[in-house]
């Protein structure tokens, strides 16, 4: 025993090893440093047996650089010297790869396994059951292309409905005037009852039908009528919305006066009439968010409408033709829709007509100056969509936070 | 040829022993020269300095209680009272101390953090990135301060010269009629086409030049009207502060359109940035002095501006032709309309009487001189010039803000209002 360790390594101090192995073994056989144990046969170092598990599992080849090839000398820190050597000598000392664990590398991978076997890597928990808060509610697919089909054919058409003997000797503004009359004459008018809850709904056939009289009102335009079909198309998804809000507070002013900005009282949709201060909103339909979330998020606008559309409102009161002629400056002024050539025309030509058409008016009425007055509902109309373009950079913002929990096939019909 | 078995080597020798000179005399390590009147090594140097500037010789506290420690090699930081109390014995004084030492890890701090929030609000705009590298100099150079308040002076004096309103050719003259009368004095000084010349280099300082002239020109016309007469004066600066930039650049643009577009209608290549000079697209305007960020990136911000403008109002300027008096009313438009709502209260109802005016006095020039008695359609069309202006001007504020959030500017103005339009 004494003799093999003054042999071995005469420079070291004493060994502690036990004594049944011999004091070469605490050493890795192919570079001398302190061994780790038995890996691939062989005892030796986690470097080398990590080296010798790498070559194998990724087919290395290496060569040997030196003028003395195969004969480089891989012991203390030369090891990394030459790979080829060190391989080499991992070979002649006996390593086999024979229980080489060949994903070895992957077990980071597996440490981010989630119990029922979904990948979730470098998710948050927080974020983690936002995930499989989300799988649990997909989003309600309502699929509106009835409704888009029923639009194609009303718009398709050649002659607007409901028209009576006096029509042909109206004009251009009259017309549209008497097509607001019939949108509006569908209202069961008379004592308007106060909501105490208003549930907001999912599109369904009332929606469809309000949708299809607006259309009706815009077919009561020749101009309009002269349009392709897919320019109408584009006109419509772009401008209902806002129109039907604008009539829907033109309606209320006419109603309620003052009071629609200073008691907050407001036409509704289904024909009765709100005190917003007073009534319940359920959003519930629509989105699992709370009513205070839904109710901040529309509040803005709601404010802003108040005060830069009702307001100027109740103060002009407007007569039926004013009302008509914004509502058209509405959908025709400005239009963000790229329209062709042909188009662009027409819808100029509409409007220079209305604004004739308003101007005989003004004369008929006996109003000579009627500059003021103009300017005021042009600006109310541009209000409107100042308005109108904030609630969509909302809705952008809303889509990407993943507010509402229905889709609709169609986005451009979605509104809120 | 095993390598010999690693052990804690012994402790090198200390060749500074041997000498008191080279032994700190607080701590008996190495002593780095004299510091505060001792022989002393750069850590008790430094715990000195610190204790003396930020004043906490009365926290410390021996830890011992007998004010007696040993103060040397490893123990000198068991008790900093006893440290501080050898320092003082041995005769350092604080008269050198220098007080704003350690300004540096403030700055890292500082800009550690202002990286990191660039780094956020880059993200949703998704601008190019930036290394840090490019942003350490914009921070740490200070912003060179350019004083315009003899310009704000300027500015002044004219929006309160009693003269201007009071002229006697004003006398007989209604709202519409001064301004118009104004704007067609700036205009009647503009050279006709063949005369103008081309400028393909701009600097800062040269296009400053050009923004000063318009100033005096856009003070000249607020101060005709009657209603901007009844501001206060602090109000009619601030009014004048929010609609110059705008004025002048929808003025310019509806010049260029009148000179140039009608002869290439839809593709305009020139515009008259002042009565004597015209540019073009190729113009190149040298930004370096405002701004540490590459050029072609600020460039393209404000140079789409005015390409804006020209796209979205030169078509129904062209087709409009406005006359000077109905081009007096839609900068008055532009002008009160942005006061209001910038400004609200005083200026929102001399802004709604104006406007009332100002439209009955348009009225009165279509019938009477114009001989034109419907005008609904044209007024509704100039209006809408107006509100496209309007959009345009408050996207190009948001892209100022955004500029000014991410420090693009290296020059600040004593007066910063008057560049935000």
């Amino acid at each position: 025993m004494s003799t093999d360790t003054c042999s071995s390594s005469s420079a070291s101090s004493p060994s502690t090893s036990d004594p049944p192995s011999p004091p070469i073994a605490a050493k890795c056989r192919v570079c001398a440093m302190p061994s780790r144990g038995n890996h691939f046969g062989v005892l030796s170092c986690r470097a080398c047996a990590a080296f010798f598990r790498r070559s194998f599992v990724h087919k290395k080849e290496y060569k040997c650089r030196q003028r003395n090839v195969g004969k480089c000398d891989v012991s203390g820190n030369d090891r990394y010297q030459c790979r080829a050597c060190r391989l080499k000598k991992c070979k002649e000392l006996g390593m086999t790869p024979e229980n080489v664990q060949m994903d070895r590398n992957s077990e980071s991978f597996d440490d981010d396994m989630t119990p029922d076997g979904s990948f979730s890597l470098a998710l948050e928990p927080v974020q983690h059951s936002t995930l499989y808060q989300s799988l649990k509610n997909p989003k309600i697919l309502i699929d509106v292309t009835p409704t888009l089909n029923r639009l194609k054919t009303v718009l398709a058409g050649f002659m607007p409905p409901l028209i009576n003997d006096d029509y042909f000797k109206m004009n251009t503004l009259e017309r549209m005037k008497f097509a607001l009359w019939n949108y509006r004459s569908e209202r069961k008018f008379g004592d308007l009852k106060f909501e105490k809850h208003i549930i907001v709904e999912i599109p369904n056939k009332k929606w469809e039908n309000d949708l299809i009289r607006i259309a009706n009102w815009l077919l009561h335009s020749e101009h309009f009528r002269m349009l392709p079909l897919e320019e109408k198309m584009m006109i419509f998804k772009k401008i209902w919305a806002r129109w039907r809000k604008f009539e829907k507070w033109l309606i209320s002013v006419d109603t309620f006066g003052h009071k629609v900005y200073k008691e907050n009282v407001i036409v509704c949709t289904n024909y009765n009439a709100a005190n917003l201060n007073k009534v319940h909103i359920d959003y519930s339909n629509i989105t699992d968010r709370s009513n205070e979330e839904m109710s901040q998020l529309f509040g803005r606008q709601l404010w802003r409408m108040q005060k830069e559309v009702a307001k100027p409102l109740a103060e002009l009161t407007p007569s039926t033709i004013e009302m008509t002629y914004m509502l058209c400056q509405l959908v025709w002024n400005s239009l963000d829709v790229e329209l062709n050539n042909y188009s662009a025309d027409i819808g100029d030509k509409f409007l220079a007509e209305i604004s004739e058409n308003l101007h005989e008016y003004y004369m008929h009425q006996n109003v000579q100056n009627y500059a003021w007055r103009l300017q005021k509902l042009m600006k109310i109309v541009n209000n409107v969509k100042e308005i109108e373009r904030e609630r969509e950079e909302m809705m952008k913002l809303a889509e990407l936070f993943d507010v509402f929990k229905i889709r609709l096939s169609d986005k451009d019909l979605f509104i809120c | 040829m095993s390598s010999p078995p690693s052990t804690s080597s012994p402790s090198s020798p200390n060749s500074g022993t041997n000498s008191s000179e080279t032994t700190c005399k607080v701590c008996e390590l190495s002593a780095h020269g004299v510091h505060f009147g001792v022989t002393s090594c750069r850590a008790c140097a430094a715990f000195f300095r610190r204790t003396i500037v930020m004043s906490r010789t009365k926290k410390y506290r021996c830890r011992g209680g007998m004010n007696k420690c040993i103060v040397n090699t490893n123990d000198r930081y068991q008790c900093r009272l006893c440290r501080f109390n050898k320092c003082v014995t041995l005769g350092m004084t604080s008269e050198n101390v220098q007080w704003n030492r350690d300004p540096f890890p403030e700055g890292r701090k500082k800009r550690d953090g202002r990286g990191s929030e660039d780094e956020v609000d880059l993200k949703p705009v998704k601008r190019p990135t930036f290394t840090s590298s490019m942003l350490t100099p914009t921070i740490t150079k200070p912003k060179r301060i350019v004083d315009v308040t003899l310009l704000a002076g300027k500015i002044q004096k004219i929006l309160n010269d009693k003269k201007i309103p009071e002229h006697p050719r004003l006398k007989k003259l209604n709202n519409l009629e001064r301004l118009e009368l104004s704007l067609r004095e700036w205009r009647s000084k503009q050279k006709i086409n063949e005369e103008m010349e081309e400028i393909s280099k701009l600097t800062i300082e040269e296009m400053f030049v050009f923004c000063e002239q318009q100033m005096v020109i856009v003070a000249t016309w607020l101060a005709h009207c009657p209603y901007f007469q009844k501001l206060e004066s602090t109000l009619k600066y601030q009014m004048f502060k929010v609609v110059w930039n705008v004025w002048r650049r929808f003025e310019r643009v509806e010049m260029s359109v009148k000179m140039y577009e009608r002869e290439t209608p839809g593709e305009v290549m020139k515009f008259a940035i002042s009565d004597k000079y015209y540019v073009t697209p190729k113009l190149k305007i040298d930004i370096s002095k405002v701004t540490n960020w590459p050029v072609p990136f600020m460039g393209g911000i404000f140079r789409r501006s005015i390409q804006n403008m020209f796209e979205q109002t030169g078509v129904p300027l062209a087709y409009l032709e406005p006359s000077s008096m109905e081009m007096a009313y839609m900068l008055s438009q532009l002008s009160w309309q942005l006061a209001a709502q910038a400004l609200q209260g005083k200026v929102m109802e001399l802004a709604e009487a104006q406007q009332e005016e100002l439209a009955n006095n348009l009225h009165d020039h279509y019938l009477q001189i114009k001989r034109r008695s419907n005008y609904a359609g044209r007024l509704v069309k100039l209006m809408s010039v107006v509100n496209t202006v309007k959009k345009l001007h408050m996207e190009r504020k948001i892209a100022i803000e955004l500029a000014n959030i991410f420090d693009f500017f290296s020059v600040e103005l004593s007066d910063p209002e008057i560049f935000d339009g």
